[in-house]
């Protein structure tokens, strides 16, 4: 893309595509002459999908950014740990992952239109905003009303307890009885002791303003028992308690196994490559995974062959000039 | 992007969807279709409120189920009825209903809907390419199917909350249920896939969707260095593997913080730069990435000590200017009045008859032909039965009172 004959054959490729999916930052893109009005006069039918840490508009959108500063700038960090340190940042890459979800569904519905109407569109979807509405956006709306932005409540969701994370005997578990009926099940579970029958503890939101003293009261009984075996007797009592389970704990889950929800690509490399697989099911048109992930250039020949018609005799200068 | 009179119709107008999802997922749902032309009927019933229609805080002040300021947000566009799902006469009804729609979805537990006579069989002899989307705490089979949760849950049986909280120390988890909103809008994408695959074939399908599954499909990376490593991700912070610095430091005046991360060394050379080439940073340790990372706490102790006299806002204006990418940690409150949320409308306003001029926040997908729209108000309870089971389904304006009267409208 940084050459010149670069542009050229990405311009032929356009020609031939439904979808144009793109992460750079507006000025970019106008630095490459792909700028919106531009592929749009030259492109009618296709879709653009924009998908930027801040969008293609505003003060920011030429703001470098990384997964951390997104988390922070859009709010969602800010409700993350405890609230006299600094605020966290959503773990792996999971700030960009729901950007790509976020970006699917309004290319989908760009989709959707370019099918009826035979016209494409700019899809701008900024990961930032993403999270601003769709994971901090009600919170937000109540801090208006409230007059007071959304907290950090360390471990805790706060307002009505329990409906936290608390150790167990071998980790931990998200320990979770909100509900009048749920926590006299969960009381029943403990063996009703003396300690519950305070009328204190009775109502979900009083029960919070005395969190501290019922991690306390709840811990001893809790840290006799395995998070499987809390997951099960709470479950068996229709307490919405589970376990706060490792990478190992959901590698080896048995629901998972009889759902054959992993995946297995085989990898020239790194062999039978195991993976996550498919966050929905379609009975109609499941998600398979064809191939594992590419390597850089390794459907050069089909693409450029196959789907622009180079001859092979062509490829040779592209690829020795730098092009591809 | 201008939302007058666009030339183009919506992507999604003339889909009807029969909305039966509740709380969060059910909102993110509702309103990422409606805002792109879906006509949502919201299904409901004073015999079983949606749980955030009781959440406050509330715009009269006091608790009111047609006041909360959340589902004011989340239901701007939809339509509601009220079907009492235990009356027989509202599950006829429903029947009536599927036939005339296009999207059925649903976030009950897996046993409920069949146990009425409603699972995607019974429903697909009414309309044959019915689109169904089913979202559960762990899919519609499995010997965990029946488990009750609640969002947080889902995130730490999935792995997710287990590996967020400061390093070395007990897990905090994110606290957020973000399983919810994002399986919402999860099932938003499905549905259009299904409906694009309905226009070429006119087949319908059913789509299950697991949250715990969607919520482990997000932690590719953790599973990965698990499946080839054997390595188990623990919380680590705000650190990264291949970043240094990568964190959030304290700024001048209460819960003030700015987040930076240097991808390069060029990076960091314009950091050390903008700090003044302090001394520490001269350091044989610092001098390179590995260094940097093998001494996270002087590093990160260097930094603070420069930021935690700035404003953060400036700080970030610098940072950036510098080539650094840094960004202040906004409040929620901060971010609604920032210039970048008011420029994109991240937050915006509607008349509600129960709240005039209320703040929602806005449309994340914009698309330049086909803008999302923000049209009504969210409904009262079974504010559209006459319009529903009315116009749609052809009762008498006599015979919708009798429904409300004899509480299978409720």
């Amino acid at each position: 893309m940084e050459s010149v004959s670069g542009r050229a054959v990405m311009l032929e490729l356009l020609a031939e595509s439904d979808v144009l999916v793109i992460d750079r930052a507006p000025a970019w893109l106008h630095a490459h002459g792909l700028d919106p009005d531009f592929l749009a006069r030259a492109f009618p039918r296709l879709v653009v999908s924009a998908v930027t840490p801040f969008g293609l508009y505003g003060p920011y959108a030429d703001y470098a950014a990384t997964d951390l500063t997104i988390c922070m700038a859009s709010g969602v960090g800010m409700a993350i740990g405890e609230p006299d340190r600094a605020p966290l940042a959503l773990p792996a890459t999971i700030s960009s992952y729901i950007g790509a979800i976020s970006a699917a569904g309004a290319t989908m519905a760009a989709v959707l239109a370019q099918e009826r109407d035979g016209l494409g569109q700019m899809v701008d979807v900024s990961v930032s905003e993403s999270l601003s509405t769709l994971l901090i956006g009600p919170a937000a709306v109540r801090g208006h009303y409230n007059r007071r932005a959304r907290q950090r409540f360390g471990h805790r969701v706060p307002g009505y307890y329990p409906d936290t994370i608390l150790p167990c005997k071998d980790g931990f578990v998200s320990l979770i009885a909100i509900e009048d009926e749920e926590w006299r099940r969960f009381v029943a579970l403990m063996g009703n002791p003396e300690w519950a029958s305070d009328p204190l503890f009775a109502e979900k939101f009083s029960r919070y303003s005395l969190a501290d003293t019922l991690d306390a009261l709840i811990q001893p009984w809790l840290l006799t028992q395995t998070k499987q075996e809390l997951f099960e007797r709470c479950q068996a009592n229709r307490v919405p308690t589970a376990p706060v389970n490792t990478a190992s704990d959901v590698a080896g889950d048995p629901h998972l196994q009889s759902r054959d929800f992993w995946w297995t690509t085989f990898h020239t490399q790194l062999g039978a490559l195991r993976t996550p697989g498919a966050p929905v099911r379609f009975s109609g048109t499941p998600m398979r995974a064809r191939r594992s992930a590419p390597f850089l250039g390794q459907h050069n020949l089909d693409i450029y062959c196959g789907v622009l018609g180079y001859s092979r005799q062509e490829l040779g200068p592209l690829r020795a000039s730098g092009v591809i | 992007m201008s939302e007058a009179g666009p030339s183009r119709r919506p992507p999604l107008a003339g889909v009807r969807v029969l909305d039966f999802a509740w709380v969060w997922i059910g909102g993110t749902l509702s309103h990422l279709l409606s805002d792109f032309g879906a006509e949502v009927i919201k299904v409901e019933s004073h015999t079983r409120i949606d749980l955030n229609r009781r959440a406050g805080p509330f715009s009269t002040g006091v608790p009111d189920e047609e006041a909360g300021v959340s589902f004011h947000a989340m239901h701007r566009n939809s339509l509601s009825t009220s079907l009492d799902l235990k009356r027989p006469e509202a599950l006829r009804l429903v029947r009536r209903l599927v036939a005339i729609s296009d999207v059925l979805v649903e976030n009950f537990t897996p046993r409920f809907l069949p146990s009425r006579g409603l699972s995607y069989q019974d429903l697909r002899a009414i309309r044959p390419d019915l689109i169904m989307v089913s979202v559960s705490a762990a899919g519609q089979t499995g010997p965990s199917r029946d488990i009750m949760t609640y969002g947080p849950a889902i995130g730490a049986m999935a792995g997710m909350e287990g590996i967020v909280g400061y390093p070395g120390e007990r897990p905090t988890g994110s606290q957020i249920a973000l399983t919810d909103p994002t399986s919402g809008a999860l099932a938003a994408f499905a549905i259009m896939a299904a409906l694009r695959h309905r226009a070429r074939t006119g087949r319908g399908q059913h789509i299950d969707i697991s949250q715990w599954e969607a919520a482990v499909a997000m932690l590719g990376a953790p599973m990965i260095d698990y499946f080839l490593n054997h390595r188990i991700t623990v919380s680590s912070g705000n650190r990264h593997p291949w970043m240094a610095p990568h964190g959030v430091y304290r700024c001048a005046g209460p819960d003030q913080w700015i987040a930076l991360a240097c991808a390069t060394e060029r990076q960091w050379q314009a950091l050390v730069r903008e700090m003044g080439s302090p001394e520490w940073c001269q350091a044989a340790e610092m001098r390179d990435l590995a260094g940097r990372s093998s001494h996270p706490e002087s590093l990160d102790e260097g930094i603070e000590a420069w930021t935690a006299t700035q404003d953060a806002m400036e700080l970030t204006l610098r940072l950036q200017a510098a080539g650094v990418a840094a960004h202040a940690a906004m409040d929620t409150q901060r971010l609604i009045g920032d210039a970048h949320s008011v420029a994109r409308q991240t937050f915006r306003h509607l008349d509600h008859p129960k709240s005039p001029n209320g703040l929602i926040y806005g449309i994340p997908w914009k698309l330049s032909e086909t803008p999302g729209q923000v049209r009504t108000p969210a409904p009262f309870i079974g504010q559209h039965n006459l319009q529903i089971l009315g116009d749609l389904l052809g009762a008498s304006r006599t015979e919708v009172r009798e429904l409300e009267e004899q509480g299978v409208a409720y």
